[in-house]
This record gives C-alpha cells, sequence and structure tokens, in this order.
C-alpha cells in the first residue's frame, strides 16, 4: 500500500499534467465559489431611505403622519398608538432622539389625507397609514402584496437624487402600511403593545435603509436587531425597538 | 502486477479528481445562473433595478389630438435638455444609449377609476406590483386635464408611481410615470420640469407638493 500511495507521486509526465489541470481546475472553482455574487444585495448597500437622516439641524426632523382608513380606529387613536411606540412609550429604546439627534421625529396633529388637502404632505417622510384587516392587507395581499397576507409593509417611494448635498439617492417618503390589528390594544398572539411596538419600529427602520435579511435565516447573523424577528429568522428573538446593531448602522449610513 | 495496481490507483484518483472538478463547477455554474435571474433594487446607477443598464423611456398618448410619434419627439427633445441637468451624469443616467420608445407596458394608471394620488399614487386598491421590473425607468402618459387632477389637493398633479418592486430586502418604487395634458406637449419647458422629475433628479419637497 505504502509502495503504491507513493508510486501515486510518482508519475509519467503526462498524468502531471492532468493532476494539475483537474487541480487548477477545482481550486478556482472553489475560488469562485467562495467569492460573494457580483450583484449580491448585501445589506444596506443600495440607498434606500429618508434624507433627513443624514441631518441635525432643527429643520431636518422626520416629518410624520398617520391615516385610519378603517372603521373600527379612529385617528386619534391610531396616531396615539404609533407615536406612542416612536417617542412617548419608551423614549430611551424608540428610534427617536437617536443618530445623533439625526432622527427626530415630529408627528404631525393632521392626518396624512389633511396634509395632502393642504398641500403640506411633501414634507413628510414617514406616512403611516393603517387600514381594516379585511379591506387592504388580506391574503390576496393586495397592499403589501407580494407579501400575502402579511401585516405590515413599507415601501420606499420617490427615488431621488440629492446633489450637491448627499451625491446620492434618498427616497422622498415612505408609506408604511399596517393592519388595524397590529395597531390595536388587544393581547394574543401577534397582538397587543408589545407586538405593535415591534412592527412599527421594524417598518420604520425600512425607512432608515435597513432591510429584511434575505435569504431568510441564512443571513440572519447571531445578533439581535429589530430587523431579525423570529418569523425572518429563527435563531433570534423578536424585539420592541432597534437594537445597537440597527442604531450603528444607521449611524453609519447617516454620516 | 504491482504496477497496473498503480496504474488503477492513478486512474481511480483521475476520476476522483475529475468527479470533485465536476461537482465544483456544476456549483460554480448554478450560481452564475442564478445571480444572473436575480433582480435587485440598485440606485447606482440610477435606473434603479439590475435589470437595466440604459434609460429607456416608454411614452403612450391615451387622447386623440396627440399622437404617439409626435410624443415621442417632443420627449425625445426633452430628454436631450434633461441631460445638461448637473444631477445628470452623477446619478448615472448618462450609461449606455438612452432611447424613448412608442408603446409602455403597463396602464396609464391616472386614468383608472380607482387611482388615488394623495397616496402617492398608489391606489384605494392596488399597489402595481410587478414581478419582473420593466426595461423603462419612466413611462410617459399624455392624458386628458381632468384625469390630471388631484382631488386631495386640490391641484393638477403630474407624477406617480408605476412599478413597485420587491427583492427580497426592500419594496421600493422602481418605476415612474410622468403625466402630461395636450397642452403640456407642446410645451417643452413643461416636459422638461415633469421628466426631470421623472427622473428622480427633483422632489416632491422641492417643488411644494406637486406632483
Amino acid at each position: 500500500m505504502k509502495y503504491i500511495a507513493s508510486r501515486l507521486l510518482v508519475l509519467p509526465q503526462g498524468l502531471w499534467v492532468v493532476y494539475a489541470v483537474l487541480g487548477a481546475l477545482i481550486g478556482v472553482g472553489l475560488l469562485v465559489l467562495a467569492m460573494p455574487p457580483a450583484d449580491a444585495n448585501h445589506p444596506y448597500t443600495s440607498n434606500s431611505h429618508v434624507g433627513t437622516i443624514h441631518q441635525n439641524d432643527a429643520n431636518s426632523s422626520e416629518g410624520a403622519c398617520t391615516d385610519s382608513h378603517t372603521p373600527d380606529l379612529s385617528e386619534t387613536y391610531v396616531r396615539t398608538r404609533i407615536n406612542g411606540t416612536l417617542q412617548f412609550d419608551d423614549p430611551s429604546l424608540s428610534w427617536d432622539d437617536k443618530i445623533d439627534n439625526k432622527i427626530n421625529i415630529a408627528m404631525s396633529t393632521a392626518t396624512c389625507a389633511e396634509l395632502g388637502y393642504q398641500g403640506a404632505l411633501g414634507s413628510i417622510e414617514l406616512r403611516y397609514r393603517v387600514y381594516d384587516d379585511d379591506y387592504r392587507l388580506d391574503a390576496e395581499g393586495r397592499v403589501c402584496n407580494p407579501w400575502p397576507g402579511s401585516e405590515a409593509c413599507a415601501l420606499a417611494s420617490e427615488a431621488t437624487y440629492l446633489n450637491p448635498n448627499q451625491n446620492h439617492y434618498e427616497n422622498s417618503f415612505y408609506n408604511m402600511y399596517f393592519q388595524e390589528d397590529v395597531i390595536y390594544d388587544d393581547v394574543g398572539d401577534n397582538t397587543g403593545a408589545a407586538y405593535r411596538a415591534h412592527v412599527v419600529s421594524h417598518e420604520t427602520g425600512h425607512a432608515f435603509n435597513l432591510k429584511d435579511p434575505w435569504p431568510r435565516d441564512t443571513e440572519c447573523g447571531t445578533q439581535t436587531s429589530v430587523m431579525h424577528p423570529e418569523y425572518y429568522c429563527r435563531n433570534l428573538t423578536t424585539v420592541r425597538y432597534p437594537q445597537a446593531i440597527d442604531i450603528d448602522t444607521v449611524t453609519t449610513i447617516s454620516q | 502486477m504491482i504496477s497496473s495496481r498503480v496504474f488503477r490507483a492513478q486512474g481511480v484518483v483521475v476520476i476522483v479528481l475529475s468527479l470533485i472538478a465536476a461537482v465544483v463547477w456544476s456549483a460554480v455554474g448554478y450560481r452564475l445562473s442564478h445571480s444572473q435571474e436575480a433582480i435587485y433594487y440598485s440606485t447606482e446607477p440610477g435606473f434603479l433595478t439590475t435589470n437595466r443598464d440604459h434609460l429607456a423611456i416608454c411614452v403612450d398618448s391615451t387622447v386623440a389630438d396627440v399622437g404617439n410619434e409626435e410624443l415621442r419627439e417632443a420627449v425625445f427633445a426633452a430628454l436631450e435638455r434633461v441631460k445638461e441637468h448637473p444631477s445628470f451624469i452623477p446619478a448615472g443616467l448618462s450609461q449606455g444609449t438612452s432611447e424613448v420608445t412608442i408603446g409602455c407596458p403597463g396602464p396609464a394608471r391616472a386614468t383608472q377609476p380607482d387611482f388615488n394620488w394623495e397616496l402617492g399614487g398608489n391606489g384605494e386598491t392596488q399597489v402595481p406590483w410587478v414581478e419582473v421590473p420593466s426595461e423603462y425607468r419612466t413611462f410617459v402618459y399624455v392624458v386628458s386635464e381632468e384625469h390630471l387632477w388631484d382631488e386631495s389637493s386640490g391641484r393638477v398633479a403630474h407624477r406617480a408611481p408605476q412599478e413597485y418592486y420587491y427583492d427580497g430586502q426592500v419594496g421600493a418604487e422602481v418605476t415612474s410615470a410622468v403625466y402630461l395634458s395636450s397642452g403640456d406637449v407642446q410645451d417643452s419647458e413643461a416636459i422638461v420640469r415633469y421628466l426631470t422629475r421623472g427622473f428622480g433628479l427633483t422632489s416632491s419637497e422641492a417643488e411644494g407638493e406637486t406632483r
């Protein structure tokens, strides 16, 4: 056996060439596989955020508004709950007043619809809209299609190239859609204040350039993130508010 | 006897290495074919999706008094002036050869009964999701004056999302629509202004709330 093994290395000249070619093929192939895909969408590389996160002056707060499109929840009810998550329920943990004050959410007392009529919607970056579960976000997945049956989604709208301010694209506003059950003060599965805080914080994170993990489970990492809840990442827990990794990432993007 | 065993062993090694190489390169082929299929939201350059490599515009007139060729020529002339915008080249829109084509692969949504300008043109019942973004960054339609009227803001509107796409991480407007009246087609300044908006070179806030 030892003789055969040693003889495998004592090869006719032609066989060395075959070994070399095959070895090179394997090596190059493994190198190609080890490289990141050429068009991979690495998290946070594509600009998809509201432009105000670059500025911390008093005039560049993130304007926000809410709209209730369901008879079950009043405008005040919707605005109070969403604004509670964004600013008041736990100010030390919420998105507001973070990133060196570059995130400074200013919730309008007027609804998005009213602001539209007043011609003032153009300066509102964060637009939260709540719908009757059966009407807008049902299993046929109308508004949040292609997430059939999903409870909420955020849509980056109006990509605008800002030059000379930032020299990159930003989104003028985000429309965020929610099923009424997510906003309602109920208890049980996927309802209640804690889950509302998570969903509102998660969708708002999209407006600050944070993305869903894709592919699910394999791109989750090990750090807890408001963008990586259990329904995307089985190895992580669902949290109510942005975590250190989320704040750090937005801080980097906001430079 | 021994040399034939050595010979056979060398043959086995060659076969095993060949099999490993075949497996590795099959994996490479699978990955390359899948990465070519995947389409991502991207702003670098500003065509917004990775299945676009140049600035393509489609035009469609829905009114009788404006012909499609007339519209195409007017938009083409305006495009030449939009190219002088200071952000046009930095935004990456100058890559490739720009083109204006007659016929858009989607409806003039502003003419549909459930259309709603107030929701960013998302409509009351449907966001215009697509599984594959069209090749056109911007659709240009000519519609009647009544369809330009934004009831929610009490003024005329000219821009709306045309296609939304979800790439697994981001759900975003990847195609914009520019709506013109018949009168706008005769007004080159107007077309330049609305096209500039339709390419994302100016924002809603910069222009007040004129959509």
